[in-house]
């Protein structure tokens, strides 16, 4: 490490980071900042109440509900979108015209968001066409919106739209491990199942942790759809935390939500700082 | 750790840095003092006999100056102090002694256009009678100074020959008409196209000045309706008073801009529960206006403080023609307060997004000062000290007099105030003697409901809902408490959603088209629980009528439901407040609220007290509810003293198609003092307040429509409003 002054030649990026600093700093850290100060704070007077909202905040049934809730589905949806897509991705990678199917795999994405959840509707709904198909068949209607089953609606509709993408990522990886590793194991004599699990996946390491963070990103997005299928106080098992903070919102617990708020961040900071620490000390 | 120790220090940083930007700090209220004087004033003419009405346009006839009625063929004319206005019986309109004209299209010294029931006929002034032709009905006419008429139909505009009928056509229009004026011998217009002259000497079109071709062509014609938007009048000094729902404007010949004089807010142009006839300047240079609800004269007032001094917000959740009289009436008698009306639900905007809105304005610092508080949760807003006492501050809102606290004090909690009703309803259902005596619940009436529908004739509709939600929204007024008193009870939902699914199915007819539809809303902003004294007086002709609703006016409810118990009607009707026996329910309506970080809480204070004051709770809708003010409250029961304030209100007496123009007259008069006495001891003892928030209306509404729509069966409805309402509690 050099010592002293840092010699002014290496300061010339300086400038042109300020811009874009300045605005993360603006629109981004802080108002999270201002959140963690009215995490202390009474909603709309604005007086100092300490940890209370945090007591609140812990305390509170709906709060619980909605944790758990979004812990089942991102422990659900995240495993199963990486692995489900990992799979598809090594598939396509042995296949030599891809291009085409490349563009296709980003379809999902592009699709509105309201869109997909006339498409939920018209296929779920209490007298949508799967219901129509079962009543027909002599059985009873089943309430796929309305009951504990509009989870694994929500995680179908993420695994759909988040798959594409995902296998994407997925490809990106596979393709950059160097066939020169891949050919020297074949000679050696190793199959396809050693190739996979001793040279491919640990090369595919970084694509896993950017592929994490990714999908736990987007599992928040879910709420779009959860809340233009079923309004803002859906079934209980589709409750999640963000119906819990738009809510509040509403409400006007601006106290509660900010004290939800930082703890969220808290653990979500806590688990990338942990990830990140595993991926480097492997790396060591 | 150490990377951890900067990043803790990092946003420990931010924080602090974060207090300084916030900006949810107050600021004081900036006011400018400001020297400007003179507006003009409107003053309401005295005039003996309550209401104009549906009058002519002002005419000069015998050297006096009025609007005709077309009912009684008397001239409203105005005196000469300018101050009151006067009736005189007009000969020469009744020569036939035929009491059939129900419109006058136009009036003046020429003679009149009139609308009788087989079309529309030109009386001259010698009192001849010539029937126009080929059309029934005019939308207006207007004279020339020099005799020549000119009317406008649904297509064309046209010139009358008055010496035989005939008629000329000298412009095609489109849509329909929304002003119609001859000024200085041109006919000013506006049509879908937008504003047009004419000239009433040769009939040839001519042009407009920009500036004021401009301002009238913001005026078409609504595609909802046919009526006239606007009058013109000309002045004494070569210019030309323009009347609209924007205000009293002024455009001088020549000139490039059109001046706005008075502001349709602060004055009858802009009373949506008004209708302008006519205006016309006087020769001092005074301004009449004649409206339905009576003349209005409109002066300059040189000492008039017209300067802006302080500011004041309201908010409230949904659009109300209660609220916005209220406020449109405050700020004319407060000139030198700017009250800025915003509605939260405005646009099509839900529920969520107006609450996000005000949170938004709130967090900024933006918080209104008063808030009307009908539909928020008020629970939440006193909890989260949004809301000042009214309790500490009452010497300086509640009136001498003193007000029906049972009623504005509803809300109190541990002797504190955050809001006061200053209107209430009371809910009421009516029936045929026999069958009332049935009615114990809501589920009853659907049960009878059923009944009638076995008997009647389909096209007859039983309840006379509009929507869907009618059933729930009415039901919700008996049954509110008992539903959600003591948490949302799933078996009392199941049993409601059910009676609403039976109460709106068995009531419609199957077909539109074959529907005999009996009540009618006279204004639009009236909502389905209004009609109830008129769906109960049609009971009187037909036994399968059964009232529901809630009375809101003393006038035009109570005096209309006392009366109809010494009606000679072939029905005996009877009628009972709440929905069981010894009911005390009320519905509180506009609740007031000031909101603890106001920055004017003087104007605040001064619209409390204005909003609970006498002369306001004396005037306003007549669906606004029944007034808290003991003095208007004796007002209105002193009426009985003047056998000048009864009148006689048209019932239809048959609902089937080819009679359904025969109308019975019921005499209305008001409550006698016995009368007056167990009426206002029943309202001293309501305590029984029906209030349920837009959120948790919106989940049972949203329930009971599917319900209703058949999708979901009734205890399928109860058990997800059930878990809804338990999930938005549980938060």
């Amino acid at each position: 490490m050099i010592k002293g002054k840092i010699p002014r030649r290496r300061l010339w990026f300086v400038p042109f980071l300020l811009p874009s600093m300045a605005g993360v700093l603006i629109f981004t850290f802080l108002p999270f900042a201002d959140s963690v100060r009215r995490s202390f704070c009474a909603a709309v007077t604005g007086e100092f109440v300490g940890v209370n909202n945090y007591r609140t905040v812990f305390s509170n049934e709906a709060f619980r509900l909605a944790v758990k809730n979004t812990l089942l589905f991102t422990s659900v949806c995240i495993p199963l979108l990486i692995v489900l897509s990992f799979f598809i991705a090594y598939g396509l990678s042995r296949l030599r015209h891809i291009a085409l199917i490349k563009s296709a795999l980003l379809f999902p994405l592009a699709v509105p968001t309201a869109a997909l959840v006339l498409i939920w509707q018209i296929l779920f709904g209490d007298t949508g066409w799967i219901n129509n198909i079962l009543t027909s068949h002599g059985h009873e209607a089943v309430s796929f919106l309305g009951s504990s089953k509009a989870l694994w609606v929500l995680v179908g509709s993420y695994i759909w739209k988040n798959l594409g993408y995902t296998v994407l990522l997925w490809l990106t990886g596979i393709m950059s491990v160097s066939t020169a590793v891949t050919d020297a194991a074949r000679v050696d004599g190793a199959n396809e199942r050693q190739i996979l699990f001793r040279i491919v996946l640990p090369e595919l390491k970084p694509a896993l942790y950017t592929i994490t963070i990714i999908s736990f990103l987007n599992s928040f997005k879910v709420f779009r759809e959860a809340y233009l299928v079923a309004g803002a106080y859906p079934h209980k098992s589709i409750y999640l935390l963000q119906h819990l903070f738009n809510n509040w919102f509403v409400n006007m617990d601006l106290d509660k939500m900010a004290a939800a708020a930082v703890a969220v961040f808290s653990v979500i900071f806590a688990a990338i700082v942990l990830l990140q620490r595993a991926w480097d000390r492997e790396e060591t | 750790m150490k990377k951890m120790i900067k990043i803790t220090a990092f946003i420990s940083a931010l924080v602090m840095a974060a207090s300084a930007f916030s900006c949810s700090g107050r600021k004081p209220a900036a006011a400018t003092a400001l020297t400007s004087k003179g507006g003009y004033v409107e003053e309401k003419m005295q005039f003996a006999y309550g209401d104009l009405g549906n009058v002519s346009e002002f005419v000069n006839i015998g050297g006096k100056t009025g609007t005709i009625m077309p009912y009684t063929n008397e001239l409203c004319y105005i005196s000469k102090e300018g101050d009151r206005v006067f009736r005189d019986v007009l000969d020469g309109l009744d020569s036939e002694n035929d009491d059939n004209i129900y419109n006058i299209y136009a009036a003046s010294e020429h003679g009149f256009l009139v609308q009788k029931e087989s079309g529309p006929f030109f009386i001259g002034s010698d009192g001849s009678t010539k029937q126009i032709s080929g059309f029934p009905y005019f939308q207006t006419a207007e004279f020339t100074e020099d005799g020549k008429l000119f009317a406008s139909s649904y297509d064309a505009i046209y010139e009358i020959d008055t010496e035989n009928g005939s008629t000329a056509k000298i412009a095609d229009i489109k849509d329909w008409i929304s002003a119609f004026d001859i000024i200085n011998g041109d006919l000013i217009y506006i049509d879908g196209d937008g504003a047009h002259c004419c000239d009433t000497a040769g009939g040839t079109a001519k042009e407009l000045p920009e500036a004021l071709e401009s301002f009238l062509s913001g005026y078409k014609p609504r595609s909802s309706g046919t009526e006239l938007l606007m009058d013109m009048c000309s002045g004494r000094d070569n210019d030309i008073y323009i009347g609209c729902p924007d205000g009293l404007y002024r455009y001088i010949n020549g000139g490039n801009l059109v001046e706005q004089l008075m502001d349709g807010y602060i004055s009858r142009f802009g009373d949506p529960s008004d209708t302008l006839v006519s205006i016309t300047c006087g020769e001092d240079g005074t301004v009449f206006g004649a409206f339905f609800s009576g003349m209005y004269s409109y002066r300059f007032d040189p000492e008039l403080e017209t300067a802006i001094t302080s500011e004041l917000k309201v908010y409230s959740l949904e659009d109300s023609a209660t609220v916005n009289k209220l406020i449109s009436n405050f700020a004319a008698d407060n000139r030198n307060i700017k009250v800025d009306h915003q509605v939260g639900m405005k646009d099509g905007m839900t529920y969520s997004d107006a609450m996000k809105e005000l949170t938004t304005q709130i967090l900024s610092g933006s918080a209104p000062d008063i808030m009307i508080l009908d539909g928020l949760d008020t629970d939440n807003l006193a909890e989260k000290n949004m809301l000042e006492d009214l309790a500490a501050c009452e010497d300086k809102w509640r009136p001498e007099g003193g007000l029906l606290t049972n009623i504005t004090d509803w809300d109190s909690r541990s002797g504190k105030l955050y809001s006061a009703a200053c209107r209430f309803r009371i809910p009421a259902v009516g029936a045929e003697e026999s069958v009332l005596k049935k009615i114990d619940s809501y589920a009853d009436l659907a049960d009878i409901c059923e009944e009638n529908r076995k008997k009647h004739d389909p096209k007859y509709t039983l309840m006379d809902y509009f929507d869907m939600t009618d059933p729930i929204r009415i039901g919700l007024m008996y049954e509110g408490n008992e539903l959600l008193g003591n948490g949302p009870d799933k078996e009392k939902l199941a049993e409601f959603f059910d009676t609403c699914e039976r109460l709106y199915n068995n009531d419609k007819c199957l077909s539109d088209e074959k529907a005999i539809w009996y009540s009618s809303a006279g204004d639009e902003n009236m909502t389905t629980d209004c009609i109830f004294t008129s769906r109960y007086t049609l009971g009187f002709y037909n036994d399968y009528i059964l009232a529901t609703g809630a009375v809101s006016s003393i006038t035009d409810d109570i005096n209309v439901l006392t009366s109809s118990d010494e009606a000679d009607a072939p029905i005996k009707t009877a009628y009972r407040f709440g929905i069981g026996e010894d009911s005390r329910s009320f519905l509180p309506v506009c609740q007031l609220g000031i909101v603890q970080s106001c920055k004017n809480r003087d104007a605040a204070l001064k619209f409390l007290a204005y909003a609970f004051d006498e002369d306001a709770q004396e005037t306003g809708n007549y669906y606004d509810g029944f007034p808290v003010n003991e003095k208007a409250l004796k007002w209105f029961y002193d009426k009985n003293m003047n056998v000048d304030n009864d009148f006689f209100m048209g019932i239809s007496s048959s609902m089937d198609g080819e009679a359904a123009d025969a109308y019975e007259s019921l005499e209305v008069k008001c409550m006698d003092n016995d009368e007056v006495k167990t009426f206002d001891s029943y309202i001293r003892s309501l305590d029984k307040p029906v209030y349920i928030n837009y959120a948790d209306r919106e989940i049972i509404e949203t329930a009971g429509t599917k319900c209703i729509e058949g999708t979901v069966t009734a205890e399928q409805a109860a058990e997800d409003t059930v878990k809804q309402l338990e999930l938005r509690m549980k938060e």
